[in-house]
């Protein structure tokens, strides 16, 4: 290992152009994945953040939490959550989705607001201030911002709410009295699902991450070629060097570890300061743009990265493993 | 080291019957025109090559009878190298060709008091570009001969080098004999440099003979 680092510490100029093409190629895959949790926030955090893992929604909800309609009592340990995209107005219009708890449940944020009372995320206050009366455009039931909270849906806003201003409304509104899910373990005629199946049911989420993630395999996989086929040349051009060193009873074992470190410590290393810069694009990036670090998927990416340009090196070594010492040295010994 | 009844082939016979004796303290040189098959025999003795008949004798084995792995062991621990173009590792410093080597078999010769002893004690830290021709053959006989060999091969090791280098190298070659009782084959073209040879051989036609 120790040869092979010494020879990217002296031979930086090589060295340096491929940990920039590798950093690039990493970076774009880091952005990327900074952008598809962003998404993936934008989508569903509101429902990641419930302490609850278990959704029970309406048969013909196909696990899409704005489709549920469940008008019946909640069974004895279980508890009601209601969700719903509104139009609320003010001077301007503002689309959020309502998101409504029990005031004494602890599943999800402190509801301590009297009725009428929500809690908005901090874009709200781009166009409202806390205090603001608005109005919900279809219904005209008016809600007071009562403080911040946040939450992300369906990539709009969330306000958080009680189920007492949930009935409110509703009476408001004049439609059938119902909620959208029942929360915990419980023996119900309803559907069952997952937090991570109603996070993937939420419309345009799986889509947009399948998208993602295709992006990012070929990335992974174009990197891996370009890795593979950098080392491949620069092992051929070294092959008589490669020869001498086979020649003077060097290990081939030696000789292809450093070539792995190097792999090994282009890409780690390349991984590091494209996860940094990513780190420090989430304080550059316009709010408008959802744009999320999140350690462990950066970190996921990082490492399939690494291994996949492990895997690469096989061809570099094969071709190792074949040299022939003699006729690498071959016309020098006349 | 005793080298008997060799005989190998390409399209046309290129050695045939080669016998070869070489005493510890002995400096052997062989020439010979180009295609008579000198890199041939230095790729045999250097085990890198199986001829397709014949026996070398290092100490009292058989070399031909080793496998693969047995033989590079041989190779990094009784045969030192001596390249024509040096073939020093770009990217390594002086002192750590030798430490290359002795890493490797877990030798600790003292790589320092060698290379000091070649004239070379101020250029431990020099990597081989900041070298002249002179001091990177030096440094390349030194590496050669870091873990005490039994048998020292050098390829033309003047052909790259003015005479008065070419001169100080094989003097280096002919005192690793004498020295450092070690067994020493050159090949070179350069017969100036023959005259510090105990023995010089010549290859024709498969053959070798005594000048």
């Amino acid at each position: 290992m120790e040869l092979g680092l010494k020879e990217m510490w002296r031979q930086k100029r090589r060295f340096s152009l491929i940990f920039v093409i590798t950093l690039l190629i990493v970076l774009l895959t880091t952005l990327i994945t900074g952008l598809a949790d962003g998404l993936a926030y934008d989508n569903g955090a509101t429902v990641r953040e419930l302490d609850t893992d278990t959704f029970h929604l309406s048969a013909d909800a196909e696990g899409q939490l704005t489709r549920s309609f469940i008008e019946q009592a909640p069974t004895d340990g279980l508890t009601p959550l209601a969700v719903k995209p509104l139009t609320f107005v003010n001077e301007t219009k503002v689309d959020a989705t309502v998101f409504a708890l029990p005031a004494d449940s602890s599943i999800g944020p402190s509801l301590d607001l009297a009725v009428g009372e929500v809690l908005v995320d901090p874009s709200f206050l781009e166009t409202f201030v806390v205090g603001d009366t608005v109005e919900d455009f279809t219904s005209g039931y008016r809600f007071t911002i009562a403080g911040v909270t946040d939450g992300r849906f369906s990539h709009a806003p969330v306000v958080w709410t009680t189920m007492e201003t949930w009935a409110a409304y509703q009476q408001a509104a004049g439609g059938p009295t119902y909620v959208s899910a029942l929360l915990g373990e419980g023996d119900t005629s309803l559907s069952a699902y997952t937090k991570q199946e109603i996070i993937e049911s939420v419309p345009g989420y799986s889509a947009e991450q399948g998208t993602f993630n295709m992006m990012r395999g070929f990335l992974l996989v174009i990197g891996a070629f370009i890795l593979t086929a950098f080392f491949y040349m620069v092992t051929l051009q070294k092959l008589p060097e490669l020869g001498i060193l086979k020649a003077i009873g060097i290990r081939t074992r030696s000789i292809g570890t450093a070539l792995v470190s190097q792999v090994f410590v282009t890409v780690v290393f390349a991984s590091g300061v494209a996860s940094l810069i990513t780190w420090l694009s989430t304080r550059i990036v316009p709010e408008a743009i959802p744009f999320q670090f999140e350690l462990a998927n950066v970190m996921l990416f990082s490492a399939l990265f690494v291994l996949i340009s492990l895997l690469g090196t096989i061809l570099p070594l094969q071709t190792l493993r074949r040299l022939d010492a003699a006729d690498a040295l071959g016309g020098r010994m006349t | 080291m005793k080298l008997t009844g060799i005989h190998h082939a390409y399209e046309q016979p290129i050695l045939s019957g080669i016998d070869l004796t070489v005493s510890p303290g002995e400096c052997i040189g062989i020439v010979g025109p180009s295609g008579s098959g000198k890199s041939t025999l230095l790729q045999i003795l250097g085990l890198l090559k199986q001829p397709d008949a014949g026996t070398l004798y290092l100490d009292t084995v058989d070399v031909f009878t080793l496998d693969e792995e047995a033989r590079r062991k041989l190779r990094l621990n009784e045969i030192g190298f001596v390249f024509q173009d040096t073939h020093l590792v770009p990217y390594l410093t002086v002192i750590e060709q030798l430490a290359l080597i002795q890493a490797e078999s877990d030798t600790d010769g003292d790589a320092k008091q060698l290379l000091t002893d070649f004239g070379l004690g101020h250029r431990l830290n020099e990597l081989p570009n900041r070298l002249s021709g002179g001091e990177r053959q030096r440094v390349a006989v030194a590496r050669a001969l870091i873990n005490d060999p039994l048998l020292l091969l050098a390829d033309e090791p003047t052909a790259s080098l003015d005479y008065t280098n070419g001169r100080l190298v094989m003097e280096r070659l002919a005192a690793a004999a004498h020295e450092r009782n070690k067994r020493v084959i050159v090949i070179t073209h350069d017969e100036r440099m023959l005259d510090v040879c105990d023995r010089v051989l010549r290859l024709r036609d498969g053959q070798l003979e005594t000048l």
